[in-house]
């Protein structure tokens, strides 16, 4: 009996008990679905976060920062935890570089007539919208000038004015942080992907580096800004500057420039996106096996059903070998069927997701291929019991059956 | 063509041993058309399973135009059924969600011919049996005498040496068994070997030959007429 036969034979059966086939492989096809489409959603999820990290990158600028604390609040052994004046120093020295802005971060107290709040407070230079990523939406950005003469100036994020006015049509009134009043001057909003945005988001105080420093005079900068000659291989001065900050702390665990952090938080999205498909794909495993055991119930209903059918085949000349692989070839159809639709409901599910969150969604074709194999060899396996429970049938016994 | 020489069929029921069939010798040649007559309960139905090698005997040999079937493979047996022995049964046992067509066609599938030599074949055999207007029809669109045709025109497919028909008129009105028998009859004239199985002296009577079978023994073979 040759496949094209079989094929027809399978079809034919399925065609049959058509309601009954769609229930069996409807556990297969949701179980592919799901797989499908957490893949598809998963990875499009950390390409995103992933690109949008890479696009960031500011041109002609260096950012180096204390390597990240491995256990928060614990330093490493020659864990650095700021940067100071004589490292700022040091950098300045180097060729290709033009300017070093030290960047600050803390949360101070912030005071607007009656209210308080507590804020991240920002120094840093005018380009610190770049470095930040946010956008001015009224007023101006602080300028170089404003920096350079240390003013008392202050941009103030959507988050803060709310907190501090409740409202933002603040331009030109006071805050007050450490004592010093500054005058408002612009407001901004953040720009950063919308995925960060809720675990980066809050108000935030930004003013110039200098005026930080009169205010706070022993803050230490966490972060530097290093301006570079257009021109200059980036990553090239980078690794230079990391290294010659490192031999200066004594330790080879003390900087990294902001590639290094990126690639550190790519390696962490990549990690949890992996072991949150992994956890979602067992579950999904698990409907995969359910179906199966679904398939093989109904096929081992049909071939009782069919006793006579094996009955007359075998009368006819077929030979076990040939019932056997009849009877596998249709529970192989049902769950291929099944894992078809499966991809097809699982990229539609994805880009349903897409659609209505949009989040991006890669849908991929290596997965595709192994689940559609996948659920092949699930036909397979839960065929090959039913199957061989046909081929040992009595004929005679067989075509008895009514 | 058929030789059986001392066939025995023992079952084991409990502690006791049931004889169906008990020393049982004849020939069949070439071109005859046999009945074999019994009542039933007299073990006719278990000498045809053995004839069509779908049973073994428990002693005995049983030979099918010089090959010793009681020594053949499973899988060798499946394969003479195919080529050499067309079955006939009382209740047709077409397969129903298929047509009259690829009804016929089923054992060419099995003989692995290609699907333009069985459509063509199974053209020729139902126009043989007189259905040429029935190809495409179901088998529960025909009438009982039409399934048995469909049924005939089967077991004819791959030329076989032995048309096997048990109790073929089991399941027709008299008029309609008069025309399926005529058409054994015919089959027959044109060189192929028919073995009728029945309880049916009326049956019987169409055959050349009669081998009379009760309780599991051959009890007399009768000449009816010269062989056609």
């Amino acid at each position: 009996m040759d496949v094209r036969e079989m094929m027809f034979t399978a079809l034919l059966s399925m065609r049959t008990h058509a309601l009954r086939s769609i229930l069996t492989m409807l556990g297969i096809l949701i179980g592919v679905a799901s797989i499908i489409a957490i893949v598809a959603v998963g990875n499009g999820g950390k390409a995103a976060i992933v690109s949008t990290l890479e696009s960031s990158r500011l041109q002609n600028t260096i950012e180096i920062l204390p390597k990240e604390l491995v256990v928060p609040g614990l330093p490493q052994p020659g864990q650095v935890l700021s940067i100071s004046a004589n490292d700022l120093n040091l950098v300045r020295q180097f060729h290709g570089v033009t300017v070093v802005n030290p960047l600050y971060f803390g949360q101070v107290e912030v005071t607007a007539g009656a209210r308080s709040a507590n804020l991240n407070l920002e120094g840093g230079p005018y380009f610190l919208p770049d470095l930040a990523r946010f956008t001015i939406l009224h007023g101006h950005m602080f300028t170089p000038l404003d920096v350079l003469g240390h003013r008392n100036v202050a941009v103030l994020s959507v988050g803060a004015a709310s907190q501090l006015f409740g409202t933002t049509h603040v331009l030109g009134q006071t805050v007050t942080v450490g004592g010093q009043p500054l005058d408002i001057v612009g407001i901004s909003a953040s720009t950063e992907p919308s995925i960060l945005n809720g675990i980066l988001g809050g108000g935030a105080v930004y003013v110039p580096n200098t005026t930080l420093e009169d205010i706070f005079p022993n803050w230490t900068a966490s972060e530097m800004a290093v301006g570079v000659v257009p021109g200059t291989s980036v990553s090239q001065l980078a690794r230079r500057l990391v290294t010659a900050l490192n031999i200066h702390a004594h330790s080879a665990q003390a900087f990294e420039d902001s590639s290094g952090f990126l690639a550190g938080i790519e390696k962490l999205v990549g990690t949890v996106t992996s072991i949150l498909t992994l956890v979602i794909g067992s579950i999904a495993s698990i409907a995969l096996i359910v179906g199966g055991v679904g398939v093989m119930n109904i096929m081992l209903v049909s071939v009782t059903e069919r006793t006579q059918e094996i009955g007359i085949r075998m009368s006819l000349g077929a030979s076990r070998a040939a019932i056997l692989v009849q009877f596998l070839m249709e529970s192989m159809f049902i769950t291929m069927t099944g894992g078809f639709l499966g991809i097809l409901l699982g990229a539609a599910i994805a880009f349903g997701v897409h659609l209505a969150t949009h989040l991006p969604m890669q849908v991929s074709w290596q997965v595709m291929v192994l689940s559609f194999l996948f659920s092949a060899v699930i036909g397979l396996i839960c065929g090959i019991y039913p199957a061989n429970k046909a081929s040992k049938q009595n004929p005679i016994e067989a075509l008895r059956y009514e | 063509m058929i030789v059986l020489e001392h066939v025995s069929k023992r079952y084991a029921l409990g502690g006791e041993t049931l004889t169906v069939l008990a020393d049982i010798s004849f020939t069949v040649e070439e071109g005859e058309f046999v009945a074999l007559l019994g009542p039933s309960g007299s073990g006719k139905s278990t000498l045809m399973h053995i004839l069509g090698c779908l049973d073994m005997p428990t002693e005995g040999r049983y030979c099918l135009s010089g090959v010793d079937v009681t020594k053949e493979a499973p899988r060798r047996l499946a394969h003479i059924r195919n080529q050499k022995i067309g079955f006939v049964f009382q209740n047709f046992h077409l397969l129903p969600r298929i047509s009259a067509l690829q009804n016929v066609e089923l054992p060419m599938i099995y003989a692995h011919l290609s699907r333009a030599a069985r459509r063509a074949r199974a053209e020729e055999l139902l126009e043989l049996v007189g259905l040429s207007n029935r190809l495409r029809h179901l088998p529960t669109e025909l009438s009982g005498g039409q399934k048995q045709r469909v049924a005939i025109a089967r077991a004819l497919a791959n030329h076989p040496q032995l048309l096997l028909a048990d109790e073929p008129t089991g399941a027709l009105d008299s008029e309609t068994s008069r025309e399926i028998m005529e058409l054994f009859r015919e089959l027959n004239q044109t060189g192929v070997t028919v073995l009728v199985i029945t309880h049916d002296a009326n049956v019987a009577a169409y055959a050349a030959r009669q081998i009379r079978l009760i309780d599991g023994r051959v009890v007399g073979e009768e000449e009816l007429r010269g062989r056609s």
